[in-house]
């Protein structure tokens, strides 16, 4: 039954949520009772058997078609894959182009802040974004309207194989154990620091032992931990969400991604904000070898600073691939408005 | 067959889908019986065409459904109702009406 899986998977992932699971149940349906009628049999069909009957049914992207005809289109699933195509490289080559500009500009005589730099690769890369995708979807869209349909046949001759269909990704699907871990965690630290941050410390022995101030700075306190507690909020509001419909929607992702722009805020306010650590604890505690405590509070800030910095690329390089991700899973450029039949 | 004329009587069987398949569903029928009913009686519609025609004549208001768990499987029964039924006249007087006048229209070409 797996290609028969794959092939009603493939056919709900293109229709909308609406009618997406009662399409997918019949669709279900009807394949099992065209593989009774040509087996004789109720269960247990073969690779062989279920292969010859998708071919009946035909590709799944023009069965999905089919399903939700009154569509109207920007660009039509004719020149789809092509676009996507286009789409892929022109973003493929935004990023490639912000790359080299940034390490370019970091390596000459006057290179900006590490955040003005990141600034400037970001806005170069959504422009190249921008101005590209808008480029080929105008160009794709007047194609759309003035080739005639049989000059559209760029795959005639390439018949369908059942067998290329692709497994079956459980994207959509939650953990349930894993959200109730991450929300009573995640609860757990927002306690923890609001109660305790100011305690953490160091102790240190001069005869008699010591405690020394917290290692967290006061900026610390005022400028980041609310912001912190404000994102893991957002976190434990979204895990209840998703715990509650049970599986990943579109609108979940959209708020996980403004949640992922609130990370890229919280890292660039780190990297261009006063420091984390507090000296002080450092200079206390070590206060029998001044020079070593300076030495690692410069280390330590710089170590900081270099994770904040890795972890900002990370994150917005994520972010970039979850928006394509989001855009083609969802076919949110092709689809403007179902319009539903009178 | 070239393919002009073969785009054309596929145009031309196109047309008369609807009729087709509102005419099967007076009584219930799930997606393959009617599938084969239809085969039956002479008019070869591809599954990938007639399981999404029968939702869409359903939005757009001329059948009923009901899922069946009474069978091995869960099934969908379509059913035309009262607006399919009304549709459905209508469009049969309009095919006689066609049919009329089109043998009228071939008769004298071929009195020609």
């Amino acid at each position: 039954m797996e290609l028969i899986n794959r092939y009603v998977y493939q056919v709900g992932r293109r229709l909308p949520e609406r009618t997406r699971a009662d399409v997918e149940q019949e669709l279900r349906s009807l394949l099992l009772d065209a593989l009774e009628e040509r087996t004789g049999r109720a269960a247990d069909f073969t690779e062989e058997e279920q292969v010859a009957v998708l071919e009946e049914f035909g590709p799944p992207e023009q069965m999905a078609d089919k399903y939700r005809p009154q569509a109207r289109y920007v660009i039509g699933p004719k020149l789809y894959d092509l676009y996507r195509l286009v789409v892929t490289v022109i973003a493929g080559a935004g990023l490639l182009a912000a790359i080299v500009l940034t390490v370019v500009t970091a390596l000459g005589p006057d290179a900006p802040s590490a955040l003005n730099l990141l600034l400037q690769a970001w806005t170069t890369f959504i422009n190249i974004l921008l101005s590209g995708i808008g480029s080929a979807t105008l160009i794709f869209a007047v194609l759309e309207r003035v080739i005639p349909e049989e000059e559209f046949k760029l795959d005639e001759g390439k018949k369908w194989n059942p067998h290329d269909l692709p497994a079956i990704e459980p994207r959509d699907e939650i953990k349930r154990g894993g959200l109730i871990a991450e929300i009573a965690f995640t609860a757990l630290v927002i306690a923890a620091l609001a109660a305790f941050g100011d305690r953490i410390g160091g102790v240190y022995y001069d005869g008699t032992w010591h405690t020394t101030p917290s290692f967290l700075s006061a900026a610390f306190f005022s400028l980041y931990l609310p912001l912190f507690i404000v994102r893991w909020g957002l976190t434990i509001g979204l895990d209840v969400v998703l715990l509650r419909q049970g599986r990943w929607q579109l609108g979940t992702r959209i708020a996980a991604l403004l949640f992922q722009g609130f990370d890229i805020y919280i890292l660039g306010r780190l990297l261009n904000g006063p420091a984390v650590v507090n000296p002080e604890a450092l200079r206390v505690g070590l206060a029998a070898a001044p020079e070593g405590a300076e030495a690692l509070i410069g280390l330590l800030n710089n170590g900081l600073r270099l994770g904040f910095l890795i972890a900002l690329i990370v994150v917005v390089l994520d972010a970039v691939y979850k928006v394509y991700r989001l855009i083609r899973d969802y076919q949110l450029w092709v689809t403007i408005k179902p319009k539903r039949a009178a | 067959m070239n393919d002009i004329t073969q785009n054309l009587i596929s145009e031309l069987r196109r047309g008369t889908l609807v009729l087709g398949v509102l005419s099967q569903l007076q009584e219930p029928a799930y997606g393959y019986t009617l599938k084969e009913r239809l085969t039956e009686r002479g008019v070869d519609i591809d599954q990938g065409t007639l399981y999404p025609l029968l939702r869409r004549l359903e939005e757009q208001g001329l059948l009923q459904s009901e899922w069946s768990l009474n069978e091995s499987r869960p099934r969908r029964y379509y059913q035309l109702n009262a607006t399919g039924q009304s549709v459905l006249e209508e469009l049969t007087q309009e095919w006689q009406s066609l049919v009329n006048a089109m043998q009228k229209l071939l008769q004298k070409q071929e009195e020609k």
